[in-house]
């Protein structure tokens, strides 16, 4: 089960790297992670009803100067595919993407969904990054975020359940 | 009434305001009549009141409009949810309902039929939400949601003259666009915006 442990060394991570605006739609192996995103006061956290709105609502803010993520499940990535196409791809925009990877190694639920989510990353053209430990978290989502902004691009960190 | 006449009706009151408008022809009649860098060009169908919503929330103090139509709201209800869940005071969405996918053939929307989007937004916990058929109380409404807080959702209903058209070319550079937007917000808010990667890398210890 996810530890709150471990979401605190990913909202420490999100915070270290300045992260201000989260979009989320729960999953429930992130439920440490919004709850932590909710109480905290360094985040406005803005909780969406279909991940699409997510990544529309992360443009918007990164005009305004704010450095976004978005945090889902990979069905969510799937949802948001066309607003990643048609909106932060073609224009250009960064943001950091949280993926929790259903169907991922280890994971027995949504078996199709796990088999296809990093060749969808891959023909998106999202560079994305699967820890192995929760050690490898805050230096990744630092890196992560830096090269958001350098690409010009979203950014995903995909993240096992084991590593929640 | 028209969607011209209407967007002609509020011109005015649009100074410095950000503006996300949704492709198509809401976004060259609204570019014709008010020509500015601070006009964002929705492409993916739906996404302006999300877009909307995030701006709103980043530059609380100001408000932010929507230009929208209903086919657009329809792909895109969910953002009315959240928007009512998240009550952005300073977010003024304009719906132009002519019932039709205009741009796209004109073919039926579901407002065409039994979709109601006034109530859709009211259930939705936007408490502001009316619909005007005169381009007198649109532009009422509107200077109302300039005065008060919001969030407000404001449906004109309007036809379409003559034949749709689907061509609208545009020859805006869409990621210029973007560029453009942001040094218009920078200008009326008097301060930076845009940071690149390497003011993300320094920020970072």
């Amino acid at each position: 089960m996810p530890s709150i442990e471990n979401a605190n060394v990913i909202l420490q991570s999100l915070q270290r790297a300045g992260i201000e605006v989260v979009a989320s739609l729960p999953d429930a192996f992130l439920v440490h992670v919004i709850e932590g995103l909710e109480k905290r006061n360094e985040f406005l956290h803005l909780p969406v009803t279909r991940e699409e709105e997510g990544i529309g609502i992360c443009t918007g803010a990164y005009l305004g100067g704010k450095r976004c993520a978005m945090v889902m499940q990979n069905a969510g990535l799937l949802n948001a595919s066309n607003a990643l196409t048609t909106t932060a791809l073609q224009i250009e925009i960064p943001m950091l993407l949280l993926v929790l990877y259903a169907g991922g190694r280890g994971d027995m639920s949504f078996p199709m969904l796990g088999q296809v989510t990093e060749g969808v990353l891959g023909a998106l053209q999202i560079p994305y990054y699967i820890p192995e430990t929760i050690d490898q978290i805050s230096d990744l989502v630092t890196d992560a975020v830096v090269q958001t902004y350098n690409a010009k691009k979203p950014v995903a960190i995909v993240l096992h359940k084991s590593v929640l | 009434m028209l969607r011209s006449e209407c967007l002609e009706s509020i011109v005015d009151l649009f100074d410095d305001v950000p503006c996300f408008v949704s492709v198509s022809r809401t976004w060259t009649e609204w570019n014709d009549l008010r020509p500015s860098d601070g006009n964002f060009k929705v492409k993916t169908l739906g996404s302006g009141s999300s877009l909307g919503l995030g701006l709103a929330m980043a530059l609380p103090h100001r408000k932010i409009a929507v230009l929208d139509g209903d086919g657009a709201v329809t792909m895109n209800v969910n953002g009315l949810l959240t928007i009512g869940r998240l009550r952005p005071s300073n977010l003024i969405h304009l719906v132009f309902d002519n019932k039709m996918y205009e741009s796209s053939g004109a073919l039926p929307t579901a407002t065409t039929y039994n979709a109601d989007l006034v109530g859709f937004a009211a259930a939705s916990g936007i408490e502001s939400a009316r619909r005007v058929a005169t381009v007198a109380d649109f532009r009422s409404a509107v200077e109302n949601a300039f005065k008060t807080d919001g969030p407000h959702f404001i449906v004109a209903d309007v036809v379409t003259p003559g034949k749709a058209t689907s061509h609208a070319y545009s020859r805006m550079d869409e990621t210029e666009g973007k560029f453009l937007f942001i040094r218009f917000l920078e200008a009326i808010e008097g301060r930076k915006i845009y940071q690149d990667a390497i003011d993300v890398k320094l920020s970072i210890e």
